[in-house]
């Protein structure tokens, strides 16, 4: 009998429970369907030279490709962190240019610093979206085999550089 | 008289179909209706409430773009659809799959209503 009048009551606490998650919970940071593919291949050219390049410079080691834009507000927060983790020298760091114009990423860097081995200019944004990117910035981990690890959408923080990414730089390295 | 009818006859052989602010020629009607049915039924992740169709973000252009070379290359609306998802994950479709996993997102609402239904006429049967 008792259980019957609780009934009601639990109903609602669940619903509470589900509500409050619900509200923590970012619609715009979406499950990445690429987790465990390959890298997409490209070919494009760099900051430093018109001569493209492949995902051969991304060869054997671990990588974070940082998707970004000299236009993006998120992503001149975030450069602070990318030039920090460059001198820790924990990864190799690889920049991915979306459709921005290339004086203006130069003027950046010179004003910021480079965090990037290398900068590929994306100025369509076509192979950003074989990366299923939505919105600048994105980071994504890369193992050493190529293979796409983990991806971070929006600014990085210090939060979730030390408590995610190194960590999981660190565990890539030893694989 | 003939030749304006014979340009009437071909210009009917092109389809414009206007989504947002971009104008895209088709050669035929069945490609025009590809690319407003593929575009109406995906989501611009942006603008998440909004299809690729109607959204101006530069993302939904960019889509819109992709979509429309893939319609004129011939693709079908599968393969298509199956290129976004492989980027962008399920999410895209506006619609969720009919699937095992879904089930319960679909027959919920009904399923809940069945449940008031019975529980309230139990209710009204038991007061009598």
């Amino acid at each position: 009998m008792m259980l019957k009048r609780l009934l009601p009551l639990s109903v609602f606490l669940v619903l509470v429970v589900l509500m409050w998650k619900g509200l923590y919970h970012d619609p715009r940071k979406l499950p990445s369907p690429l987790l465990g593919h390959a890298l997409p291949a490209f070919e494009l050219p760099t900051l430093a030279s018109a001569e493209s390049v492949d995902s051969s410079i991304l060869a054997h080691k671990v990588t974070l490709l940082n998707v970004f834009a000299s236009w993006c507000e998120a992503c001149l927060q975030e450069h602070p962190l990318l030039v920090d983790l460059k001198n820790r020298g924990l990864v190799n760091i690889v920049g991915l240019d979306y459709k921005d114009d290339p004086k203006q990423v130069k003027v950046w860097f010179s004003q910021m610093g480079d965090p990037y081995q290398t900068v590929l200019l994306d100025t369509t944004g076509n192979y950003a979206i074989n990366l299923g990117v939505y919105g600048t910035p994105e980071t994504f981990l890369i193992d050493k085999k190529g293979i796409i690890r983990y991806k971070y959408i929006g600014a990085l923080d210090a939060d979730v550089l030390n408590h995610q990414i190194i960590p999981e730089i660190q565990l890539l390295a030893q694989l | 008289m003939s030749k304006i009818f014979l340009i009437l006859l071909m210009s009917c052989g092109l389809m414009i179909s206007v989504g947002a602010t971009d104008r895209y020629v088709f050669s035929s009607n069945a490609e025009s209706l590809q690319f407003s049915r593929l575009t109406q039924q995906m989501r611009c992740l942006v603008c998440q409430n909004e299809t690729i169709a109607d959204s101006e973000a530069p993302l939904a252009q960019d889509l819109r773009q992709q979509i429309y070379s893939k319609v004129r290359d011939g693709e079908s609306d599968q393969t298509i659809i199956d290129y976004m998802i492989a980027r962008y994950g399920r999410f895209i479709l506006f619609k969720p799959p009919f699937e095992k996993s879904t089930w319960f997102l679909w027959f919920a609402p009904l399923g809940l209503l069945v449940m008031g239904f019975l529980l309230l006429s139990r209710h009204l049967l038991w007061k009598r």
